[in-house]
């Protein structure tokens, strides 16, 4: 194991954190939708679509910052839909989530098609702080804030209310429409930044499907970590590691088909699937409130 | 003179063109307990609703705090000092009393568990609740989420208080708290606050109300104002009451629950209790399990044993035990001979032990599933009612009919979902099907909780024929006039454990008292 060196364990590690900060934003923001009774299966498509558009407002206007704002934007613009069918409508929030996602993959590839396909530009290596991109450091404090906020605001307690009861949180005065409104706008606009972080600094360049299931990751991962963000954190770094391992392992030299590697992930889903299983998800997950319904 | 603090004109609400209120007017004046009889189904649940702001009305106006309302939000409900404790509380399971008590503020305030905690400590004694604010919302028993609901009803200071059968779920000892501090609540005339008091209890009402309305069919069907309470005899009262509440045409009078000797000696075979050279049809021999300490009861067929106790004491525990729902950590449980311990609930059932839950809206029912089918919901899969896992709906519409029609189900159609039935002819359609087949005991769990007078006695006389005809009962109720007026012994529970037994009879009444207060 001569590649066992200092520099291969720097660089093991700031590849597990590059590839965990967009699941560890995409999380949380499952999270929050999920803890509000909101199942958003359309995280992934919100994410593709932030990529895309995180990248092109990046290369357009040279600036990550204005890029990774549009990632956002656009996520939240995503959500919207799933606001207005699933919260105001009362559909379906899995075959919501499913369309929102076939619609992006298609959208984005189209997109990409006809503005960088011929051209494939990269982005230039972001400026670092400390050797780590600025957003890292804000991705932890918001995980940080966010298991504080689970915990210790009332606003914790009420999308907790709202995933599990919400009549008895519809009757102590609060809006439960607005409040998972909130829960899956603030869900977009993670999964976007997410999506913008994986496109503009993990990759420095857009390709068609990039997220590759990260946003059914995100989904896994919140299911895992129920009330605590900090489990995601945890979640996340632990999937950043299996997939950082594929570059790792070519480093060592060591010879495995990539193929198998980039399973990993994957297979990592299953197995903790299989052993701490989904657990208790909040009882009304995915079911419509409608005031005086029952 | 003020006016009142609480008015409603004319309100109406349909549920698919039934009506559950036709138009009801009352007003709930300050200082006064205004109490709301009716039979279950006349439309007092949708009109606690409707001040909760959970319902809005289709016509007609609710005048509070000297604002009209067409209709109240929840949060106007709150606003207007409108504090309503329901019937079946609404309630996170997964968050602590005192975390439920603190939803509804400022998003960004912080909780404070351990103030609320302290809070509802505080609020709770004036009652006499000894429930832990710290304990998870989804493990109180149904009389300590009455206790989290009164309490929360109170909690954000109020002017009107709403309580739908607020001691239902509750003991005697429990109620009779309840009431003395209602009864100080009601002395802060000068503060222009009203209480309005649903319950099926006439007595409760007579005690404590000075002002009774009777809802019937969703109308209002009498009132009796201060003058006429105070004038006419407790007898008389009760008379004109119950004509209210049942009209004319409720030929079986409500059962006089206070007689001392009832079943004792209707046709049922007493004395075939133990060494009555009869085998038993259940034995408990030293049973164990979580909330129990070494059960042992034996209950003859025909027999039924009621079993008395404080609320929380095991009742629960030992319902379950019974069914199979709760597994023996150690003892037997033996049906007609044969041990059934290591069994589960539905090869019990097979074997003719049936349980009727006191939940009946979740425990007992599936509120989702059409009547047709929760008549049938521990035989799922079981021909002639499936053949090859396929559903054969003319069986089952006829299987429903007859059970419509021999317990008198007031459903709008077979296949109408079972929560859209009032509560009587939800606990009637789960009667019918814990009768069904060839019932060999039957665990009656507080069977008329939350029932009429009228539903209750169509109830007990189902236990007493069921009774009659050899099945064995257990009959756990916090009512202790139901008791002496069905058991042939009655068993007082304590603590998980059985403190005594005593034969129903002269002087059975002071002993069970004896035995549960000593």
């Amino acid at each position: 194991m001569a590649g066992l060196t200092p520099g291969f364990a720097t660089q093991f590690a700031a590849g597990t954190l590059t590839a965990a900060v967009p699941l560890l934003l995409g999380g949380l923001g499952e999270q929050i939708s999920e803890r509000a009774g909101v199942l958003n299966v359309g995280i992934e498509g919100m994410m593709l679509a932030g990529a895309y558009a995180g990248f092109a407002v990046a290369y357009g206007s040279g600036s990550l910052w204005l890029g990774l704002m549009a990632g956002a934007a656009v996520g939240v613009l995503l959500a919207l839909p799933m606001l207005l069918l699933c919260i105001r409508r009362a559909a379906d929030q899995i075959v919501t989530g499913i369309a929102l996602t076939l619609a992006a993959q298609g959208l984005t590839a189209l997109l990409h098609h006809v503005s960088f396909a011929t051209t494939y530009p990269r982005l230039p290596a972001p400026a670092t702080l400390y050797g780590r991109f600025p957003l890292d450091y804000m991705a932890l404090a918001l995980c940080a804030g966010l298991a504080w906020l689970h915990r210790n605001t009332l606003l914790g307690l009420h999308l907790q209310a709202a995933g599990v009861q919400p009549a008895a949180l519809d009757q102590s005065g609060i809006n439960v429409a607005r409040l998972r409104g909130g829960a899956v706008l603030t869900t977009g606009a993670l999964a976007g930044l997410g999506g913008a972080y994986l496109s503009e600094i993990s990759a420095g360049v857009f390709v068609p499907f990039m997220t590759n299931g990260a946003g059914f990751i995100c989904i896994v991962l919140a299911m895992l970590a129920r009330r605590r963000a900090l489990l995601v954190l945890a979640g996340a770094l632990l999937f950043g590691a299996s997939q950082s391992a594929a570059t790792a392992l070519q480093l060592l030299g060591v010879d495995v088909p990539s193929d198998v590697v980039q399973m990993l992930p994957f297979a990592m889903v299953m197995v903790l699937l299989a052993g701490l299983g989904a657990g208790r998800l909040p009882a009304a997950l995915g079911q419509p409130y409608r005031r005086g319904g029952q | 003179m003020t006016g009142p603090v609480l008015e409603l004109r004319g309100v109406e609400k349909r549920f698919a063109g039934v009506v559950a209120c036709g138009g009801i007017s009352l007003a709930l004046h300050p200082g006064e307990i205004h109490a709301l009889l009716g039979e279950n189904g006349a439309g007092k649940s949708t009109l606690v609703s409707l001040l909760a702001g959970m319902q809005t009305p289709d016509a007609g106006e609710i005048e509070v705090g000297g604002k009209r309302f067409a209709g109240l939000t929840p949060a106007q409900a709150l606003a207007s000092g409108i504090g309503v404790a329901r019937q079946h509380p609404l309630l996170v399971p997964t968050q602590t009393v005192a975390e439920n008590l603190l939803l509804g503020g400022a998003g960004w305030r912080r909780p404070r568990r351990d103030r609320a905690g302290e809070d509802f400590r505080h609020t709770g004694d004036g009652f006499g609740f000894t429930l832990s604010p710290h304990a998870l919302a989804g493990s109180l028993t149904p009389a300590e989420q009455t206790q989290v609901e009164i309490v929360r009803a109170l909690w954000r200071g109020w002017r009107v208080l709403v309580l739908d059968e607020p001691t239902s779920a509750l003991s005697h000892d429990a109620s009779a708290r309840v009431l003395r501090r209602l009864r100080d609540l009601r002395d802060l005339r000068e503060s222009g606050r009203g209480i309005l008091l649903i319950t099926h209890r006439l007595d409760e009402a007579l005690d404590i109300a000075g002002r009774i309305t009777v809802l019937r069919r969703g109308v209002v069907s009498g009132t009796l104002g201060p003058e006429e309470l105070a004038g006419g005899g407790r007898a008389e009262l009760r008379q004109m009451i119950r004509s209210m509440m049942f009209g004319d045409t409720a030929a079986p009078s409500p059962t006089p629950l206070s007689q001392g000797e009832g079943a004792f000696c209707s046709p049922s075979p007493c004395g075939i209790g133990l060494g009555g050279g009869v085998a038993p049809t259940l034995e408990l021999a030293a049973l164990h399990a979580p909330g129990l300490h070494g059960i042992s009861l034996t209950i003859a067929p025909g027999e039924i044993l009621g079993i008395a106790g404080i609320d929380g004491n095991g009742q629960t525990a030992l319902a379950e035990a019974i069914a199979g729902l709760l597994p023996a950590t150690s003892g037997s449980v033996a049906l007609d001979g044969t041990p059934v311990t290591s069994l589960p609930a539905a090869a019990r059932h097979r074997q003719g032990i049936r349980y009727l839950s006191d939940d009946r809206m979740h425990e007992g029912s599936a509120g989702a599933l059409p009547l047709a089918l929760n008549l049938l919901l521990k035989r799922i899969g079981a021909p002639p009612f499936w053949r090859a896992g396929v559903q054969q709906d003319a069986a089952i519409t006829t299987h429903a009919q007859a059970a419509i029609d021999g317990f008198d189900i007031r459903a709008p159609h077979p296949w109408a979902p079972i929560a859209t039935l009032s509560g009587g002819n939800i606990q009637k359609a789960l009667l019918s099907r814990e009768l069904d087949g060839a019932p060999r005991l039957i665990v009656w769990h507080k069977p008329c909780v939350g029932l009429d007078a009228l539903a209750a006695a169509q109830v007990q006389a189902r236990i007493r024929s069921a009774a009659v005809q050899g099945v064995a009962s257990l009959l756990i109720s916090a009512d202790l006039d139901e008791l002496f007026a069905l058991a042939h012994r009655i068993a007082v529970l304590d603590r998980g454990q059985i403190a005594g037994v005593i034969d129903n009879g002269p002087g059975a009444r002071a002993a069970v008292a004896a035995l549960m207060t000593q």
